[in-house]
């Protein structure tokens, strides 16, 4: 009963001044908005250094000459080290025919013999797989014996890992200066609001309507600016990523969850937005 | 009411005030604009709280009550005022109705406690009209139907005829009779003397922020 009645009063009120509650959705429409799309690219990034990382291997070249009881206690020794999820032979006639697979053979064909030396191929487990963890294995099969020389992803695993960090913390910096901005925002239009309507607060007041009471349609209201306002957003973002996304190739959208989270935030910063305002006019 | 004294900053409105109101009082409060009277009535609903002494109300004291004990305060009693305070974008039905939706009463009985309070001061017929459409004596008694729907113990009236003709203040005045005839004590601010002269009512009168009680025979107590 009270909560419909709260429900009510705030859309009699939004009706009542229906330009400024535009203006008030539009705009937190257009910060969570910019806060989505950056969201949506720090999510599609996201998935594709998580995609390259699954391709993070170290490769250790072989001495040549090493097979037989060598090469077994070497893959051994190289599948205990923490971090190893498995380990490959490649021999030299297998590394010949990935070589002419990738480049065809005229380089080869011009080569007295097969040049390619022998190779273990590293798996990491997940976690491993950064520029960090892979630097270490790399250091750790280097001074094995039998082993030649160890390559790994370096440059463009710690530039991936750099750009992340670089984008998630662009994302938590402009969710802050968008929260603040809907916060100030949607205060700012409910004050509007309970100034157009401070003749109903003040009667409330004096027939004995409590604080909460009082503040209740005022919260609705702003809760459904947020939530409208986060809709809004969404719903631009969403034919922004159909008209770009076919030039892009494999972008995803955001997940429900994630644009669920978005609805909830415009649905908190409205709540607390409308709360802020009505604070000065609730002094008995 | 007990010593009660209230200063806005540097300035005394209202010195070492002290009187009662009992159930079924009718007492007038006279004195010029500006004489303190409606700070008065704000300190009964606690709008203000004074600057020395008490007020009690219906067991509620200023010095201890709580913010929160305000609003049940408010509901013991009825206030109206020299503009009405309507919501004009509201019918006399809802603008009564409206007291009792934000105190939390249930929508079934609203119906017939507005229906009631507005046929009380005369309205019955006028339920849907907008307060565009009535005159200042309508108006103020849609406001009364307002402040009495909760049926209050003490009705709070300041100024209640100042923006009335002779006529429509007379009838405003002769229905405080009535609903205080049934148990309501009233107190009525005003500066009209003419308008309550032959009022068979208590006579409280501020003159420089202090209170004298005058007998119906011109001399004070």
């Amino acid at each position: 009963m009270k909560v419909g009645y709260a429900v009510a009063e705030a859309f009699r009120s939004i009706r009542r001044v229906p330009l400024m509650t535009t203006v008030s959705v539009g705009t937190i429409g257009l910060s969570l908005m910019v806060f989505g799309l950056f969201l949506l690219v720090t999510y599609n990034v996201q998935g594709v250094v998580q995609e390259l990382r699954a391709k993070v291997d170290v490769e250790a070249y072989l001495e040549e000459g090493v097979r037989g009881q060598a090469l077994s206690r070497l893959r051994a020794e190289v599948a205990t080290i923490p971090g190893v999820q498995e380990v490959r032979y490649i021999s030299k006639e297998q590394a010949r025919a990935r070589f002419v697979a990738d480049f065809g053979d005229t380089l080869l064909s011009l080569l007295e013999g097969n040049p390619l030396p022998a190779s273990l191929l590293i798996v990491l487990t997940g976690d491993q797989r950064t520029a960090e963890g892979s630097a270490a294995i790399a250091e750790k099969v280097t001074p094995m014996e039998g082993v030649d020389e160890v390559i790994y992803g370096q440059g463009w695993v710690e530039r991936f890992d750099r750009l992340i960090m670089a984008l998630s913390a662009v994302s938590i910096l402009i969710g802050l200066v968008v929260s603040l901005a809907s916060v100030f925002v949607i205060s700012n239009t409910v004050k509007l609001t309970v100034w157009a309507r401070r003749d109903a607060v003040e009667i409330m007041k004096l027939v004995g309507a409590t604080d909460a009471f009082v503040k209740l349609p005022f919260l609705v209201e702003g809760t459904f600016q947020g939530v409208v306002g986060a809709a809004v957003a969404l719903v631009i973002l969403y034919s922004l990523y159909g008209y770009v996304s076919p030039g892009l190739g494999d972008i995803m959208f955001l997940p429900l969850s994630v644009s669920g989270a978005v609805l909830v935030m415009g649905a908190v910063l409205g709540g607390i937005g409308s709360q802020l305002s009505l604070r000065q006019f609730l002094e008995v | 009411m007990f010593h009660v004294s209230k200063s806005f900053g540097a300035v005394q409105v209202l010195d070492d005030i002290t009187f009662q109101i009992d159930r079924g009082d009718f007492v007038c409060l006279t004195g010029r604009t500006g004489s303190g009277k409606s700070t008065l009535m704000k300190l009964i609903y606690m709008e203000e709280r004074p600057t020395s002494g008490q007020v009690i109300v219906e067991g509620y004291n200023s010095d201890r009550i709580r913010h929160r004990e305000i609003p049940r305060l408010r509901r013991r009693m009825g206030v109206l005022f020299q503009d009405f305070k309507l919501l004009r974008e509201r019918t006399a039905h809802e603008n009564v109705s409206f007291a009792l939706h934000v105190t939390g009463v249930r929508r079934r009985e609203v119906r017939s406690r507005v229906t009631r309070a507005l046929t009380r001061v005369g309205l019955g017929h006028k339920r849907n009209a907008f307060p565009d459409t009535l005159s200042g004596g309508e108006l103020q008694r849609v406001a009364l139907a307002r402040a009495i729907v909760n049926d209050p113990v003490l009705l709070l009236a300041d100024e209640p005829t100042g923006n009335l003709d002779q006529e429509a203040g007379r009838g405003i005045v002769e229905l405080f009779q009535q609903i205080n005839r049934q148990g309501t004590a009233v107190l009525m601010a005003t500066h009209n003397v003419a308008l309550i002269e032959k009022l068979p009512a208590r006579r409280l009168h501020i003159h420089e922020g202090r209170l004298d009680e005058l007998v119906p025979g011109g001399e004070d107590v």
